[in-house]
């Protein structure tokens, strides 16, 4: 596949053909827009192609588990089935059979380089803990112990790829306990008072 | 498809922007670039290998101009009518002139703020990442000296590479030593249908 060609984001307009004479802020050739490319080694580079499946040549040839008429060139690291090079689909250092990378996506153990979303639950450990303070105080010691229940249960849930969130959820935890048991102590004293 | 991403790589923020309830914020990894939008609680990851950056444009916008336009004229016309309220109320008698002077001040002073939020960061501009069969528009990055303080570092961090490196599927076809049919036999997985 060729590489597209790069056009003004305002007028559509082709731009050089060599786009790294566009690095400071240059008018557009069609509008006169400003614009600045930066542009990278993989331009122009194009789309690298995989390798196809090399059909078998002989009965001392392993074939792939999925394409009988193909050669296997590696086994998969979960399931050890035979794959050819189209089967074949290398993720962070493993070599994993379609079937495998569906089920662990299904499964919710997704290998770390796709994972697309996580839950934030030290977030939501600290909202349980922080917004009755400020909207009802006499709910503290149920959400308060509630807090630090959802830490402990999902302590072990795959974190935030981009922040210290274990962290937080274990700090969360404490702070619940703490809020609790404060917001006990209150409500104690002032049923006692009253 | 070739997924050459480290499993688990320390990330170094480059930029982050909030945007009504949304944040995008932008990491970066030895070999890929991390969008991560954050909507509430949940965060949801973009990956891009920098080796398949093709290039990132930097458009910059009339909105700061035409915010300007806008904002200039009108925080004049409020700033005069504040002055002449103090004026007034400092120098005569006219009855509630300080209160007026106060009412209006409130609007004067937002709008300095919000004029000041428009001019000083930079022109606005609109950046769109390109890779080989995609554009992106990123959209945290709409000032343009921290779209381009952005490129700067992303060049960087893509020249830092191994363009040359090792070929996208190492353990093809061409790997000696691979099982053969007797190994395949002893296996204990079942043959292919």
């Amino acid at each position: 596949m060729a590489t597209l060609s790069p056009a003004c984001p305002e007028c559509r307009t082709a731009l050089p053909a060599d786009p790294a004479s566009l690095t400071s802020l240059t008018a557009c050739p069609g509008c006169r827009t400003p614009l600045r490319i930066t542009v990278f080694p993989a331009f122009g580079r194009g789309i690298t192609l995989g390798p196809k499946a090399e059909k078998l040549t002989g009965d001392d040839e392993a074939a792939c588990f999925f394409h009988a008429t193909k050669k296997a060139v590696v086994p998969c690291d979960r399931c050890g089935r035979f794959l050819c090079a189209l089967c074949d689909l290398p993720l962070a250092g493993e070599h994993l059979c379609p079937t495998c990378l569906q089920a662990a996506q299904q499964g919710g153990n997704t290998p770390a380089p796709l994972d697309r979303s996580r839950v934030r639950w030290d977030r939501i450990v600290w909202l349980t803990v922080l917004l009755p303070i400020l909207l009802c105080w006499m709910a503290t010691p149920v959400t308060g112990f509630a807090a630090a229940g959802i830490a402990v249960w999902r302590l072990a849930a795959p974190p935030s790829r981009i922040v210290r969130s274990r962290g937080r959820l274990i700090a969360g935890a404490i702070a619940g306990v703490l809020v609790g048991v404060i917001g006990l102590v209150g409500l104690i004293a002032v049923f006692s008072h009253s | 498809m070739e997924t050459r991403l480290q499993n688990d790589p320390g990330y170094r923020r480059l930029r982050a922007a909030r945007w009504n309830w949304r944040t995008t914020s932008y990491w970066l990894a030895p070999d890929h670039l991390l969008i991560v939008d954050a909507v509430g609680v949940m965060e949801r990851y973009r990956r891009f290998d920098l080796r398949d950056l093709e290039m990132l444009i930097l458009h910059p916008t009339s909105s700061r101009r035409i915010a300007v336009w806008i904002l200039a004229p009108t925080l004049a016309i409020l700033a005069g009518v504040t002055a002449f309220l103090g004026y007034l109320a400092l120098t005569s008698t006219t009855e509630y002139a300080g209160i007026w002077a106060l009412i209006s001040a409130f609007p004067t002073f937002l709008l300095a703020g919000a004029l000041a939020w428009v001019v000083l960061p930079g022109p606005f501009c609109e950046t769109q990442l390109r890779t080989g069969v995609q554009t992106l528009s990123l959209s945290g990055l709409i000032r343009l000296p921290i779209a381009e303080r952005f490129a700067n570092e992303l060049g960087a961090a893509v020249a830092g590479l191994d363009f040359a490196g090792p070929s996208p599927r190492p353990e093809s076809s061409a790997t000696p030593g691979f099982p053969t049919a007797e190994i395949a036999a002893e296996s204990s997985l079942p043959n292919p249908p």
